[in-house]
Formats: C-alpha cells, sequence, structure tokens
C-alpha cells in the first residue's frame, strides 16, 4: 500500500476522471450504434476496461478487480462464443421510427425525474454521509477484532453480509444449470429433434502455433495467481469470485486456442455440472455446521472447536471456506456456461 | 430449535434443489422425493410459524448472529416473519408442496428426457419466492428477486419453441424491472445508510420531504410493477405462461406475480409508511386508475382468447389489477382486501392451472373447442374447475367472495367508483366464461343417453394430478370459511396502526 | 449549475441509465438488447460506488504498511466497503442473466435465423 495506491493524491487529477467517464458514456453509445455484432462486442469490453479505471479510482479496488475478470473478460467470450455459433452482421431495417421515438421520450422523461433527486443527495465524496457514517463504519472499526480480516470487503462479503454471498454464489449456479437446460441437445436426438439451423463457422481457430504455445505457457501462471487470489483475499483486493473467474478463464483460454475437446477429455460434462453444485453445497453446509454448532446460520464464530483457532480465528478460517466454495462454483459454471454457448449445446466442437 | 424456523423455510429448498443437482447425475429419480422433503420441512416450518407469530407477534432472525449494534443498527441480514407475511409463507410453501406432487407425470409426459434440473430449477423457484417474502433486507430482496427469476427464465425456456422469444421478452422486462428497483434501493440507501427494513423505515420519518426518497419509492414500484406485469408492463405475461410448459405454469402462474405484490405492499406499508400514499393524492388517483384500465383491458382480452391457459393468464393480469388497487386505496378494508387477496388469489390461480393442467394432460391441447364433452369425460376435473372459476367470480363461501367483498367495501369508503365497476365487470365477465365454458363442455355433444351414442368414456387425469387439484379446490372453501379468523388474528395487526379504522 | 458539477458522476448514471433503457426497449436486434441490459446495469454499479466514495480515501484494506493508524483506523480515510459489497454481488449477477439472455437469444436464432425482433415475431405468425 505504498504511494502508488494513494486514491486522489495532492496533483488535481479530476479532470482524469471527467474524461473517463465523457469516454464511457461515448463508448457506451458506439457499442450500441455499431452495426458489426462482434464490433460491438469488443466496443462493449473496452467500455468495461473504462468502467474499472473508475471505479478504481473511487478506492473500489475489489469491484474493479472482479468487472475487469467479469465485465471485460468473460462476459466478451460470452457474447463471441453466441455470435461464434449464430453470425455477427445485423441487417438495419427501415420503420419503427416512432416507437423509437415515443421511447427516447419516455427515457428522457425518466432521466429528467431522476436528475430532480440531484439537489437532495450529499455531495460526491462527503464522508458524513448517510452511507459513510451510519453502519459501514461498524465493519471498518471492527473487521479487525471481529475476524483478523485486513480486507474490509472480504470481511463483509463472507461474514457480516455473508448470506447475501451464499445467494450470490446460487445465482451463478441457477445460471449454469439454466444455461445447461436450455442449450444442451441430446446427441441421440439431435438430428431428428428440432430443425436447427447452424452457421458455418466463420472464424477458423485454426492452427495457429504461436496462440497455442503461448497460452500452453501462460496457464499455469494464471492458475497459480488465481490460487492466490482465493487464498491471499483476506489481505489483498480479490476472494473466491475473481479466482474463481481467473480459474475458469484460464481453462477457457485453453479451450480457444486449442479445442473444446482438448477441455472435455479432463473435465467431463458430469464432472463439470457436480463440481458446480459442489461449490455451492460446500458453502451451505459450512453454514449448516455452525447452526449444528449452537449458532446461527452462517455464524462462523460457533466452528472454533473444529477450526484451529479462538473464536475471532474461527471466523476468518470460515471466511476461507466459504470462499473456496465460491471459487469452485464460479470457476466450473464459467466453463460449462461458455461450453455450452461454444459448442452449441452439444459438448463437442466449438469456439 | 424454533429460534431458527425463520431460515430453514429457506434452506429446505434451497439444499432439495443442491442437493436435486446432485443425484440428477446418479439417481435422477431421487430428485423428485429431495425437492418434495425439502418443500415438506419449508411447509411444516412455515405453519408453525404462523401459530407462534400469531401468539408471540413478529419472529426476527440474524443470519450470522450479526444484530443490532450501538450507534450502527442492523450490521448484518435480518430475516423477519411477523403478521404481514407469514400467511403468505404458509401459502407459498404449501401451494409448491401440492404442485410438486401435482407436477411429476405432467413432467414425465412433456419434458420426458430433458427434466435433469427441472425440480432443481422448481426449487430454486421457490426458494426466491420465499426469499422475497421472508427477507427483512432491501438488498437482500433484490438478489432473491433474481433468484426467482432467473429459475423462471429456465422454466418458461423448457417449453421450447416460441418459448424462447417469449422467455427472452420476460428476462429483459425482468431484468429492468430488477435493475428500477437497485437503483430505487440505491436512492433509500443515499439518504438513510442502511438496507435494514426496519432501520429504514425508523429513518425514513426523521427526514421529512425529501425528493430523493420520493424518487426512490417510485423508481422501487416501477421494479415491482414490472415483475408482476402491472398494466403498462404487462407484455411479457400471456406469451410466457402459456407457452411454458404446463408443469412450469402450475406453479410460476400463482405464485411469481403474488410475490411482487407482497414485495410493493411491504415498501408501502413497512419500509415507507402509508401516510406517504395518503399524501400524494395525484398519484394515488392516478395509480387507482391505471389499476381499473388494468382489471377491465385483461377481462376484455380474456373474453377473446381461444386457448384456455392463455384465458388463465389474462385473468392473472386481472386479479393483480384488484390487489395493487386495493393496496393503494389505503384505507383499512381496502389493505385488508389486498392482503387476503395475495394468499386467496394464490390459492385460486393455484387450483385454476392445476385443473388446466389435468385437461391439458388428457386431451393434449387446451383450444377451447377442444372441451367439447369435457364434463363427461372428466367429471371430477370438471368439478373442481368450476368451484375454482365460482372463487374467481366471488361467489360465497369461497375465499374470493370475501376478499372481493373487503376491496369493494374499501372502495366505496374511498369514494372510488370506478374501481368498483372495474371489479363487477371483472366478475361478470368470468361467468360468462365459465358459462361459455359450460355450454362447451356439455351441450356441444350429443347428449349419451338421449341420442343412443355410446357413451363418453371417463378419462379422468391420473390420481397424482387429480387429487391435488380436487384438494386445492376444496382448500378455497375452506380458506373462504377461515377468513373471518385469519383477518381477526393476524393480519388485522400487519395493518400500519395509524390507519383510521 | 453548481450542482450539475459537483455531482458529475450522477449525471453520467442517468445518461447511462436512458442509454441502456433505451436499448433495452427500442432496439430490435437481442444482443443489442442484451449489451443496453449490461450498461444499465453498470451504471447502477457506478451510482452505488459513487455514494460510497470519500475524498482522499484509501481503499478499504487495513495494514500497518499503509497510515490506517493500524489496527484503530480512521473512519474518514478509507473508502466505504459496504457499496462495494453489494456491488460485488451486482456485477456477478449481471453476468449470469447476461448468460442467460445469450443462451436464449441463441437458441432463437437457431429457429429464426436472425437476431431481428420483427422478423422473428413475422416468422412466428407464419
Amino acid at each position: 500500500m505504498e504511494k502508488g495506491f494513494r486514491i486522489v493524491p495532492e496533483l488535481p487529477i479530476w479532470q482524469f476522471d471527467v474524461l473517463l467517464l465523457i469516454l464511457v458514456v461515448l463508448f457506451a453509445v458506439v457499442a450500441l450504434s455499431i452495426q458489426n455484432l462482434m464490433g460491438a462486442a469488443v466496443v462493449f469490453g473496452a467500455y468495461s476496461f473504462m468502467m474499472c479505471l473508475i471505479w478504481a479510482g473511487m478506492g473500489a479496488v475489489d469491484v474493479a478487480f472482479t468487472e475487469a475478470a467479469v465485465g471485460a473478460g468473460v462476459s466478451t467470450v460470452f457474447v463471441v462464443s453466441t455470435l461464434y455459433n449464430t453470425g455477427a452482421t445485423m441487417h438495419r431495417r427501415a420503420g419503427g421510427l416512432g416507437f423509437k421515438l415515443f421511447i427516447g421520450v419516455v427515457v428522457t422523461v425518466a432521466g429528467v425525474f431522476l436528475l430532480s433527486a440531484l439537489p437532495d443527495f450529499p455531495e460526491w465524496g462527503d464522508t458524513d454521509s448517510p452511507v459513510n457514517a451510519t453502519v459501514a463504519p461498524y465493519y471498518i472499526l471492527n473487521t479487525i477484532t471481529d475476524s483478523h480480516v485486513p480486507n474490509v470487503v472480504t470481511s463483509v462479503l463472507a461474514d457480516y453480509r455473508g448470506f447475501d454471498t451464499l445467494l450470490e454464489t446460487t445465482v451463478v449456479f441457477i445460471a449454469c444449470i439454466a444455461i445447461y437446460s436450455i442449450m444442451r441437445v441430446d446427441k441421440a436426438k439431435f438430428e431428428t429433434d428440432e430443425p436447427t439451423i447452424v452457421a458455418a463457422p466463420r472464424y477458423d481457430p485454426g492452427d495457429s502455433l504461436i496462440v497455442r504455445q503461448t497460452s500452453r505457457f501462460m496457464v499455469p501462471f494464471m492458475q497459480l495467481f488465481a490460487l492466490y487470489v482465493i487464498a491471499h483475499g483476506h489481505y489483498s483486493p480479490g476472494g473466491g469470485f475473481q479466482g474463481g473467474v481467473i480459474l475458469g478463464a484460464s481453462l477457457i483460454l485453453l479451450a480457444i486456442s486449442f479445442d473444446l475437446k482438448f477441455l472435455l477429455r479432463q473435465w467431463s460434462e458430469k464432472t463439470l455440472m457436480l463440481l458446480v453444485a459442489a461449490g455451492v453445497f460446500l458453502y451451505a453446509a459450512v453454514g449448516l455446521a455452525c447452526m449444528f454448532m449452537g449458532g446461527d446460520y452462517l455464524d462462523y464464530g460457533f466452528l472454533d472447536p473444529i477450526l484451529p483457532g479462538e473464536k475471532d480465528m474461527a471466523r476468518s478460517h470460515g471466511i476461507l471456506l466459504v470462499e473456496i466454495g465460491v471459487g469452485i462454483t464460479v470457476m466450473f459454471s464459467m466453463i460449462a456456461i461458455h461450453i455450452n454457448l461454444a459448442s452449441n449445446g452439444r459438448f463437442d466442437r466449438g469456439l | 430449535m424454533t429460534e431458527h424456523l425463520p431460515i430453514i423455510i429457506i434452506l429446505g429448498p434451497l439444499l432439495g434443489a443442491v442437493l436435486a443437482a446432485f443425484t440428477a447425475w446418479f439417481r435422477p429419480k431421487l430428485s423428485h422425493p429431495l425437492v418434495f422433503v425439502g418443500l415438506a420441512i419449508s411447509f411444516a416450518a412455515a405453519l408453525k410459524l404462523v401459530f407462534i407469530v400469531a401468539d408471540a407477534g413478529a419472529q426476527k432472525y440474524w443470519l450470522g448472529g450479526w444484530g443490532t449494534k450501538q450507534g450502527h443498527g442492523v450490521v448484518g441480514i435480518q430475516i423477519t416473519v411477523d403478521h404481514l407475511n407469514t400467511l403468505l409463507l404458509a401459502a407459498v410453501s404449501g401451494i409448491a408442496l401440492l404442485t410438486t406432487l401435482y407436477t411429476k407425470r405432467l413432467v414425465d409426459a412433456e419434458l420426458a428426457r430433458r427434466q435433469r434440473y427441472f425440480y432443481a430449477l422448481f426449487s430454486l423457484l421457490v426458494t426466491g419466492l420465499l426469499g422475497i417474502t421472508i427477507t427483512g433486507d432491501i438488498f437482500n430482496l433484490y438478489v432473491f428477486m433474481e433468484i426467482a427469476a432467473l429459475s423462471s427464465y429456465a422454466l418458461i425456456a423448457y417449453g421450447r419453441g416460441r418459448a424462447y422469444m417469449a422467455a427472452f421478452n420476460y428476462l429483459i422486462m425482468g431484468t429492468m424491472g430488477a435493475c428500477l428497483y437497485l437503483l430505487g434501493v440505491g436512492f433509500v440507501f443515499a439518504k438513510t445508510g442502511t438496507l435494514n427494513i426496519d432501520d429504514v423505515s425508523a429513518i425514513i420519518p426523521e427526514l421529512g420531504q425529501s425528493q430523493a426518497l420520493f424518487v426512490g419509492f417510485v423508481l422501487i414500484l416501477l421494479g415491482a410493477w414490472a415483475k408482476m406485469a402491472f398494466f403498462p408492463f404487462h407484455g411479457w405475461l400471456p406469451n410466457s405462461y402459456a407457452y411454458a410448459p404446463t408443469a412450469s405454469t402450475a406453479l410460476l402462474a400463482p405464485l411469481a406475480t403474488k410475490v411482487s405484490v407482497y414485495a410493493m405492499l411491504r415498501i408501502m406499508v413497512t419500509v415507507y409508511s402509508i401516510d406517504y400514499i395518503i399524501h400524494s393524492p395525484a398519484t394515488q388517483s392516478l395509480v387507482l386508475y391505471l389499476s381499473s384500465i388494468a382489471i377491465v383491458a385483461a377481462s376484455f382480452f380474456s373474453l377473446t382468447q381461444t386457448n384456455l391457459k392463455k384465458l388463465a393468464a389474462y385473468f392473472v393480469l386481472s386479479e393483480i389489477g384488484y390487489m395493487v388497487g386495493g393496496a393503494w386505496l389505503a384505507n383499512k378494508p381496502g389493505l385488508t382486501g389486498a392482503m387476503v387477496h395475495v394468499v386467496a388469489d394464490a390459492a385460486m390461480t393455484s387450483a385454476l392451472f392445476m385443473a388446466i393442467g389435468c385437461i391439458v394432460y388428457r386431451l393434449g391441447q387446451a383450444q377451447l373447442d377442444d372441451l367439447k364433452g369435457v364434463f363427461f369425460k372428466m367429471p371430477v376435473t370438471m368439478a373442481a374447475f368450476v368451484v375454482t372459476m365460482a372463487a374467481l367470480i366471488g361467489v360465497p363461501p369461497t375465499c374470493g367472495f370475501f376478499s372481493k367483498w373487503y376491496l369493494i367495501q374499501g372502495a366505496a369508503q374511498a369514494g372510488v367508483w370506478h374501481f368498483v365497476a372495474a371489479l363487477l365487470l371483472s366478475s361478470l365477465v368470468k361467468a360468462i366464461i365459465l358459462f361459455r365454458i359450460i355450454e362447451i363442455g356439455y351441450n356441444r355433444v350429443p347428449h349419451p343417453a338421449i341420442e343412443g351414442n355410446p357413451a363418453i368414456p371417463r378419462n379422468e387425469a391420473p390420481l397424482s394430478m387429480l387429487i391435488p387439484t380436487v384438494a386445492m379446490a376444496l382448500g378455497l372453501i375452506a380458506l373462504g370459511l377461515v377468513t373471518s379468523t385469519l383477518v381477526n388474528t393476524i393480519i388485522s395487526k400487519a395493518l400500519p396502526a395509524a390507519l383510521t379504522p | 449549475m453548481e450542482n450539475l458539477i459537483a455531482n458529475f458522476n450522477y449525471v453520467i448514471v442517468v445518461i447511462l441509465m436512458m442509454i441502456g433503457l433505451w436499448s433495452m426497449l427500442a432496439q430490435k436486434n437481442l444482443i443489442k438488447k442484451c449489451i443496453g441490459m449490461a450498461i444499465f446495469q453498470t451504471g447502477i454499479i457506478l451510482f452505488f460506488i459513487s455514494i460510497g466514495a470519500k475524498d482522499n480515501a484509501l481503499i478499504p484494506i487495513l495494514t500497518e504498511a499503509a497510515n490506517h493508524t493500524y489496527p484503530d483506523p480512521d473512519i474518514a480515510k478509507i473508502a466505504n466497503p459496504l457499496t462495494q459489497i453489494l456491488m460485488l454481488t451486482a456485477i456477478v449477477v449481471g453476468v449470469a442473466t447476461l448468460g442467460v439472455g445469450l443462451a436464449l437469444a441463441q437458441k432463437i436464432y437457431q429457429q429464426h435465423s436472425s437476431f431481428d425482433e420483427d422478423e422473428i415475431l413475422e416468422n412466428q405468425r407464419k
């Protein structure tokens, strides 16, 4: 945490923030008006990166980290793999202008209505605003005594508001099994079941030696970093989500640079889908264990008879356990979702 | 153990779903019983809590033991069971339990080999709905909303074909609703600094007149309306419910929209006080007009439908108008009516879609013209159907009569006659549709005894579907008989104290 | 006007929200709708992060190396952790919704070989 991490240093750099904010709006407009959908996906990825910078500038490093991994990284891959199976061009059709104008008016009215609340807001950066002075200080003042976790974001995420995180993991799990149920086609019935129009692959993955060797070289480092992010989330930005997404992305990178089959040889469909459920189960089971030890649901403090250390260290270890659960679910969900989208639900070949 | 009951309501279906996702790969047959057991545990806990709440008042539970801290308010997440939500919790878990029994045969018939994750998603949807009902934290409510929403997109998409587009439209509208809700929560959070419902409701009166709070209120309401398919946002609902598999609709239609109505009631009554509505008469009368339009338009469209499932979907839309209107009357009978109707309508819609499911199971589809002779073919199912329609029309002693009575009383007391007219018109339209179905089902075939035709063979739906259907229809009458007890012991205590009697 | 500059972040939030909402409702292309949805969500995240920002604050990690007067930190110098956690959840929910939306869009494309809403509706009427 040297000088480099200071958010607003002595030099006035607010112009930089304003520039970024304007660029974000510009990128949003471009992403939505561009004709080529592949281009739109790429511009949208750039938009997400720009957002990361803004959030990091406001001290939200964990959020920026997640957005970089999820919004700019995996989301873009999802859009690209969808387009791989469909087609990237969109033909603009005439007409419908009246409807678009009508929606425009509605949206503008909504915007003016939102802006009408502007004078009522606490000023930007006010340290005494209700948000900064009511509940939040408790976390900053007590995280060390409660759980010995210096990263306040981690302790709030997994402990004080751990229930939200359990449900958030469930959301990822639901998305994974929902996409599986929507996309997966029975191989035996594939020919007869429903007529499908599959566009010919537009971007031949080909045999690029450089891409293959580079990604083969990079993957171990990515995975090592991801494990560090999960395990060191107590002390530095990161945690189960970010680490899980990076782990998932490392395998997705392999799948893209080699072949989907390459990935499926190591991780079968069944293993993947079982592990997705296993992460949520681990999280929920830790909560249940707390209940059986006499505490409230997710009160890791009561795990001290089975985890090393006193109540506060038991909390710290409990947080690590649930973060691992989150990491497992997120990692395998991302892979399973990618395989479904990229192979059109056939689990054989694809992007 | 009693103190853990609130969380057990959520954990039952959640763990049931996760375990079902495991067994789906080893023993697919185990998924259904696992989900059933999870929901049964949840229902038992919810039922027990109804009595506890009636005796001892609201029960609160803090996740991770993070309760109120001096000077900061509640720092964790709180779940609450009080007079406002306890009945709905029991209704949601009970209806879900019966629906689980009911859907087994339908799923085997409709989805056959694609049902691997159906029960897991089914159970997760119930988790989300129960969570929206039980939570005492406005952000946690958003997360539960998304859990319910994502699983329902998948359940609708199981219908394939046109269901994909219907599910996509629902996804866009649903996400828009959730985002508006979240933005509204942001506005409330910016002014109050806390997310706990009790703490927010204690702080809001201190802030006085605040434009940010008002904008937040409107955003939250718009979000809830998009989720419940209230009038300007209703477009996604009929197609979604009509093209989804009957098994999904049997769970979605009775519960999903009702729970969103509850969320609106919770925000109106507990988070913001009811004075907020009484003091802005312009908004109030606008919403009342919208409710009347919703009822009348939905009734009109239901007359033009030829598909039984779509027709029932328009009934759902008109009932939403009842509840929103009743809540916005903001007087004692109106609010009572809305609260009773949330539970009553969940039961009525469930019975309706169960009966329709039985018909679809035997006839293969549900066009009105296919119903010829159905009264001879499936007399028990049709008896349940007629009882349900009677409840929807509002014939005493079914539960539909009592809730409607409260609503009309409330509207008359507030002098909102267009709402009274809309309520009566909607009953009339439902009666017309019932008689039309009776006419098709009884009379459009030559009577076997008269013309010497071979008798139409009786061919009821299987017992595993028929028993829940009949039980639900009988439940409507039972619910009607206990309505006054429920109102006196539970619902009257959920009304805000500020209301004049 | 003074308000507008002091609260520039909020103005951008409202603009992003308008862009996203317009795109979700008025665009005909399903993929564009999905992207609009994601833009709406990031706008909301920006809003939450903005209300939790503090002038001259450090990231919410309390270590001895940072000038946090550890272990008894100065609240005014540390960014608000609560809004950040809420938005972590929102980001993950956002990507989950996006994934499901894309899966549905892909299925629709297989039936109609188009992402255009009008074309799909025409096809369905046939």
